[in-house]
């Protein structure tokens, strides 16, 4: 429908027309400014959160009002809620695609380990453990093999506790 | 359905064909011209972003094969320079709506002033780059076979170790963080180059009268390409300066 120029006031959800001119939808400045004194708040919603260290919970947060931020950025400065729904499609449905994409490659890289242990193990420092999932030559350098230091860390959640108020 | 829009084509362009200097031959009506435009800067925003998710998903892959590589990382990065280049873009791209919002009502003189405006914040994004960018080349933190700390870097892993609570850390796994934060931060930092090239013409052709109410097609993409570049950095900035 996006090139059919003919003019159906039922049907066209894109920009209103004569049929001939294009007649947009203008955005009020009004409209505009709040958009962005909202993502500045929600951009010190990040700060914040990051500031009072949420731990394992960071990125979701992060990510999610990453999330809000771009829906707002896209539905009112990139007029996306003004427009013919087929250029929503267009942009929603490679986000669909970079989730496939994201998933299968994570469900390859993250289970290694467990699906061939011929492929070796990682260490993780954060937690002084060998965890899965790692070609042998990555935890090599010079030839030697990294050791792990034992006992300088403590398990998960430990180093919570210890942390300083701010940094 | 059709006859109506002929009907319209005749009585605004007359039966000989003339038509308005922005309409393109190859176009019925300006309508027409305006949609076949948006649905072709969609598309190539979808590649932008489709180009953009290789990286992403090598960071995400990287970062959980090196969660204290990643975190000690972000921490050797100055968060309120990050804090202050977001408040930057956000501003310009409500510059860069408003300068099609202006367009779209015929106000030359205001389109011309946003984008001015949306070029400043962009040179002053990438000002702050280079001094970030300098920092890194000052501690030795650059990517790949270039990864080599000096004496400062040294002293600024130590720091960041502390903050992180990661213990017994080796360095030359930083290597992977700050690879990726220079291909996604200069990739990014290409487009707002690009971005700068691409509104100096906007600005040139709307000083020269080619946008009108009825004709704004240019300065609408070109907001919609800037929206995208912010659109990146919105999750850039968190998931590279900000991680716990």
């Amino acid at each position: 429908m996006a090139f059919d120029h003919t003019y159906d006031p039922d049907k066209n959800d894109g920009a209103k027309s004569d049929g001939f001119d294009v007649h947009p939808h203008v955005s009020a400045t009004r409209d505009n400014r709040i958009v962005l004194l909202t993502l500045f708040a929600l951009t010190a919603l990040t700060v914040a959160c990051y500031r009072i260290r949420l731990g394992d919970a960071n990125l979701m947060v992060a990510l999610v009002i990453a999330g809000v931020k771009a829906t707002l950025v896209g539905t009112f400065f990139m007029h996306l809620k003004f427009e013919r729904s087929f250029n929503t499609l267009v942009f929603v449905g490679t986000l669909a695609f970079i989730g496939v994409f994201f998933l299968f490659t994570w469900n390859d890289t993250a289970f290694r380990g467990e699906v061939d242990h011929r492929s070796g193990e990682r260490f993780d420092y954060r937690y002084q453990e060998w965890a899965q999932g790692i070609a042998p030559g990555i935890r090599e350098r010079n030839g030697e093999e990294l050791q792990p230091v034992a006992g300088a860390h403590g398990a998960a959640g430990e180093h919570e506790a210890a942390a300083p108020a701010g940094h | 359905m059709a006859s109506d829009s002929t009907a319209a084509h005749a009585e605004h362009a007359g039966e000989h064909g003339e038509h308005p200097d922005y309409l393109a031959h190859h176009f019925d009506t300006p309508v027409q011209q305006f949609e076949a435009a948006k649905v072709g800067v969609w598309m190539f925003l979808s590649q932008e972003i489709l180009f953009f998710s290789g990286l992403f998903v090598a960071y995400f892959i990287y970062r959980s094969w090196y969660p204290a590589a990643f975190s000690v990382g972000s921490h050797m990065l100055d968060w309120k320079l990050g804090l202050l280049n977001t408040g930057v873009l956000l501003f310009s791209s409500y510059t860069a709506a408003q300068s099609v919002r202006y367009a779209q009502v015929g106000d030359k003189k205001m389109v011309g002033n946003m984008i001015l405006i949306t070029i400043a914040c962009a040179v002053i994004f990438m000002v702050i780059k280079t001094f970030e960018y300098n920092h890194k080349f000052h501690l030795g933190t650059l990517p790949g076979h270039f990864f080599n700390l000096t004496h400062h870097g040294h002293e600024a892993v130590a720091e960041a170790c502390a903050i992180s609570h990661v213990g017994d850390f080796e360095p030359y796994h930083l290597r992977s963080f700050f690879g990726i934060y220079f291909i996604m931060t200069g990739v990014h930092g290409l487009h707002v180059l690009i971005g700068i090239g691409i509104y100096i013409w906007m600005y040139r052709r709307n000083a020269r009268g080619e946008f009108s109410e009825k004709f704004f097609t240019p300065i609408d993409l070109t907001a919609l390409y800037w929206h995208l570049v912010d659109l990146i950095w919105i999750f850039l900035f968190p998931l590279i300066y900000l991680i716990d």
